[in-house]
Parts: C-alpha cells; sequence; structure tokens
C-alpha cells in the first residue's frame, strides 16, 4: 500500500511541474518570434518534440491548466473543498459556479474521509520522508523531544482563521495550506526563478518536524485536514481491526501519525487509510488490520 | 464530540497563535500598503472591486496560465494581502482583451465576460487612458498617432483629430495597449483608475 501511495503522490507532484512548463510551452508556441526561447531551453524543446507539430494543432492546445489547488481539464474544473469554503467566507457570497467546481472533491472526500491526505498532497510525502530520517537518526543515538499541540487544534484553527478572514475580508486560512503552496511555488520556481515565502515556510516546517515532531503539520495544524475530518464523518473506506488476528501488540499505535489508537480497533475521520498501522503490524499475514470499503457501519 | 474545558482552552489557544501571526502579517502589510492605495493595481478585465476581489480571489493562478501574451504577473508573496493576486503593468505588457482569464477564473473573483466586442466593451472596465497634452508628439508639432493605431476599439474608443491627435472617448475600456505603444518617454498617455465613474484626471496623480 505504501508503494503505490507513494507513487500516487509523486505523479501529482511531477504532473504539477508538467503542466506549468506545458502551460509555458504553450504561450511560447503561440507567440511570433519565439522560437528562439524554445530552442535554448532543452525542457521547451523536448515539449516542442512531444506536442508541436507545424502541420497539425498542438495536443491539448488550452485544454488544461492549473495545480494541485484548481485546475481545468477539458470542460472539467476542479477546485480543492477548502478554496471553496475560504473564499465563501471571506467574501460572505455563494458562487454557483465555484460549487459546481467542488462537487467532485467533495463527493470523493465524503465517500473515502480524508484520503487526499495520504494519497495527493505532496507535504505528506516530505513528512513522511522526515519521519524515516528521524528514525533513522534515532537509530545512531540521536534523540529528539517529541513536541505536540492539543488534539483539537486544526478545528480550531479552520474556525479561527475562517472568522477573522472575514472580518478583515482577506483570505489567511490557506497561508499555511501545502497544496496551494506547492500549486504556487512551482509555478513562481518555474516561470519567474524565485522561491516563494510559502516554500522557505515548508522548507522550515519540515526541518521542525524532523528535530521537534513528525507529522505536526498534517496532525495539529492543516485547516484542509480538519474540513475533510468534518466532511468525512460518514465515510465509507476504514481500516479495520479483526478482533481474533491481533495479540494487542501496541506496535501500530507508534506508527500512526495521528496520534489514533490503532490497536483498539479506534479510526475516527482523523484517519486518512495511510495504512502506516498495517505495515507496521506484525501479524500482517494474519490480517489483523486491513483496509476495507464497507457500505456499513 | 466531547471535550473538557482544560483541552477546549489548550486547543483555542494553540490555534489562535498562527492565526493571530496571519492576521497581524495581513493587517501589518495592509497598513504599509495603506499609502499606496490611491493607487491600486490594474486586475485582469471582468474584475470585481478591489476589497471584494482581494477577498473572493483564491490565488490559483490560472488566470496567468491561460494568458496567451503573458500580460498577467503576480504579486510577490512575502506579502499576505496582496500575495497571489494577479494584476499587469500597462507600460510593459497592456492587456489584448482576449477574455481568457475570467473565463476560467473558478471562483468567481474575475466575472466571465463573452468573446463579443460589443460585450467586451460595455462590461470591461480596467481603467480610463489619459493624455498629457504638454508632452504628447501630436500636440506639440509632431504628427504620431501610434496610440490611434495601437487601440483595438480605434474611432470607437480613441479617435485621431487633425495632426492625429489623440482624442480618447468614454467608451475606452483601459486595457493599456496605448501607454504600452507610446513612443514618447515618459509616456504621453497613461491609464488611470476610473473611481465610481469619476475621472481621475492627470493632475491629481
Amino acid at each position: 500500500m505504501r508503494k503505490y501511495r507513494i507513487l500516487s503522490r509523486s505523479l501529482v507532484l511531477i504532473l504539477m511541474v508538467v503542466l506549468v512548463f506545458y502551460n509555458l510551452y504553450e504561450k511560447k508556441a503561440g507567440q511570433i518570434g519565439a522560437e528562439i526561447e524554445i530552442e535554448n531551453s532543452k525542457v521547451l524543446t523536448a515539449y516542442d518534440y512531444v506536442f508541436g507539430d507545424n502541420n497539425k494543432p498542438m495536443l491539448f492546445q488550452g485544454d488544461f491548466e492549473g495545480g494541485l489547488w484548481s485546475f481545468r481539464f477539458f470542460a472539467l474544473s476542479m477546485s480543492d473543498p477548502l478554496s471553496f469554503v475560504v473564499s465563501t467566507v471571506t467574501a460572505l457570497e455563494f458562487n454557483f459556479t465555484m460549487f459546481l467546481s467542488i462537487l467532485i472533491p467533495l463527493g470523493l472526500v465524503l465517500l473515502f474521509g480524508r484520503f487526499f491526505c495520504a494519497w495527493i498532497c505532496p507535504y505528506s510525502l516530505f513528512a513522511e520522508l522526515g519521519n524515516s530520517i528521524r528514525k533513522i537518526l534515532s537509530k545512531f543515538g540521536i534523540e529528539y523531544f517529541r513536541f505536540d499541540l492539543p488534539k483539537r487544534t486544526p478545528l480550531f484553527y479552520l474556525i479561527i482563521s475562517l472568522t477573522l478572514g472575514a472580518i478583515i475580508s482577506i483570505p489567511i486560512t490557506t497561508l499555511i495550506y501545502p497544496p496551494r503552496i506547492f500549486t504556487e511555488g512551482i509555478y513562481h520556481l518555474i516561470l519567474s526563478g524565485f522561491i516563494t515565502s510559502g516554500l522557505i515556510f515548508i522548507i522550515f516546517l519540515w526541518l521542525g518536524e524532523i528535530i521537534f515532531s513528525p507529522h505536526l503539520f498534517c496532525r495539529r495544524l492543516c485547516p484542509g485536514g480538519a474540513l475533510f475530518s468534518l466532511l468525512g464523518k460518514w465515510r465509507i473506506w476504514k481500516i479495520q481491526k479483526i478482533e481474533s488476528q491481533c495479540d494487542s501488540c501496541g506496535v501500530c499505535n507508534p506508527a500512526c501519525p495521528y496520534d489514533l489508537n490503532p490497536s483498539a480497533g479506534y479510526f475516527p475521520s482523523e484517519c486518512d487509510n495511510c495504512s502506516l498501522c498495517i505495515d507496521a503490524c506484525i501479524n500482517n499475514n494474519r490480517n489483523a488490520l486491513k483496509n476495507v470499503i464497507r457500505f456499513k457501519v | 464530540m466531547y471535550m473538557d474545558t482544560r483541552e477546549f482552552i489548550k486547543s483555542l489557544v494553540a490555534s489562535l497563535i498562527p492565526s493571530a501571526i496571519l492576521v497581524s502579517g495581513s493587517w501589518f502589510s495592509f497598513m504599509k500598503l495603506l499609502p499606496k492605495r490611491k493607487a491600486p493595481p490594474f486586475r485582469p478585465p471582468g474584475a470585481l472591486a478591489e476589497s471584494e476581489f482581494l477577498a473572493k480571489c483564491i490565488r490559483c493562478r490560472r488566470c496567468g496560465q491561460v494568458c496567451p501574451n503573458e500580460t498577467i504577473k503576480y504579486f510577490d508573496t512575502l506579502d499576505p494581502v496582496m500575495a497571489g493576486t494577479p494584476y499587469f503593468v500597462p507600460r510593459e505588457k497592456g492587456c489584448i482583451l482576449c477574455m481568457k482569464c475570467n473565463n476560467t477564473c473558478p471562483s468567481g473573483a474575475l466575472e466571465p465576460i463573452s468573446e463579443n466586442p460589443d460585450a467586451i466593451l460595455s462590461k470591461v472596465k480596467i481603467g480610463k487612458a489619459v493624455v498629457d497634452k504638454n508632452i504628447c508628439n501630436s500636440f506639440n508639432g509632431f504628427v504620431c498617432g501610434v496610440c490611434v493605431f495601437a487601440c483595438p476599439y480605434t474611432n470607437i474608443a480613441i479617435w485621431g483629430d487633425t495632426w492625429e491627435q489623440p482624442v480618447v472617448t468614454d467608451k475606452c475600456v483601459g486595457c493599456g495597449l496605448c501607454e504600452q505603444a507610446c513612443i514618447h518617454y515618459p509616456q504621453a498617455i497613461r491609464v488611470v483608475h476610473t473611481v465610481e465613474e469619476k475621472e481621475v484626471t492627470i493632475e491629481k496623480i
């Protein structure tokens, strides 16, 4: 399961980079006299080889743009549910077009809960990498203390920052939201060549997580995670514990990035089905814990 | 969802800290921007009023990705208020009024406008071009008329009088192509904001 998750999130990250370069190429190909710029850049030359053809119209011309935060593929426009919530609350106005664009992600969240965190969000990839680095360091005897925030902080942060944002009518909630930061960061890194303050925040956060507390942001601050946890209360995709196969050894508990209690069979909506507890389980061959889709709880 | 008082207060404090940092950061940059607020940036066509625009825009950068002329630029991300919102500088690149940005906008911060020339003329109002007669070549003995021919709505938004002296009408949408084309430095024709139907004259700037 972990292999597939790493693959999926890396694909998302690669796709985001590819898309920005594609849009750059699309513009340059449409401009008169920009052939030299295409020739000078190796990436754009490669794109020219794949998409460009003088006799035919360009492949996918004007058919996709955007990033993880909000994108369009042909007529299908999709946005993060959090972007809709923040925009609606800050402007105090319901936008039907935007509501249509969040329908598919919203449906997926209602069905599968917080799957977005474990399968799509690029930051969780880095967070897990950081956790592995932390484990390697602790093997060499370098022990760090573990810092933690109260349990309900993400929900409170979501509500308070939304309220304050509505008062000053600036969407401050999403300033620390990784999918947005990655979208803008990749865009500016490629097109204007500077590192945005969001990416600097992410780098410091990542280093801080290695030293002080693994998965702290996902667990205790992420506003998107809080929203998806709220929406995914009646999800059908859950990890299940089979009592008869379990030795109650408790190996799965420290593996959980969200500080839940897998050994007690406790999988609330904060669980993002990352299946790290399944990987940690020593009775894995006996299916003591498994990922299941159930229509009835 | 049971919570005891102690946990409630702890969570409240822990979530107030980042919120307070972000709000104070926004407020600080807002105050810093306040003197500059008299001349807000030029937003892409179809943009709402400035305060509504800042509230509604989700900073997804899709308008800049579809812009074929590379007109749309984004603010530096160090400033949390303006960060990531689109704008353009008429002198560097004017807007070619292709109406791609506002038709792709997912949040409604840019209102969709059809590509029909009449619709563009009636709905787009980025600003208005103003001619400085003291420095304009055509008013000072050199027949020029570059701005008249750069305009996508020649003879509707701007027309050339005797010796190609530019006359801007009320139908000007403020795309900035005339300012981009102007051969005089500093620019003799500039785009200025129209504030509540009241024109800002060149003297006030």
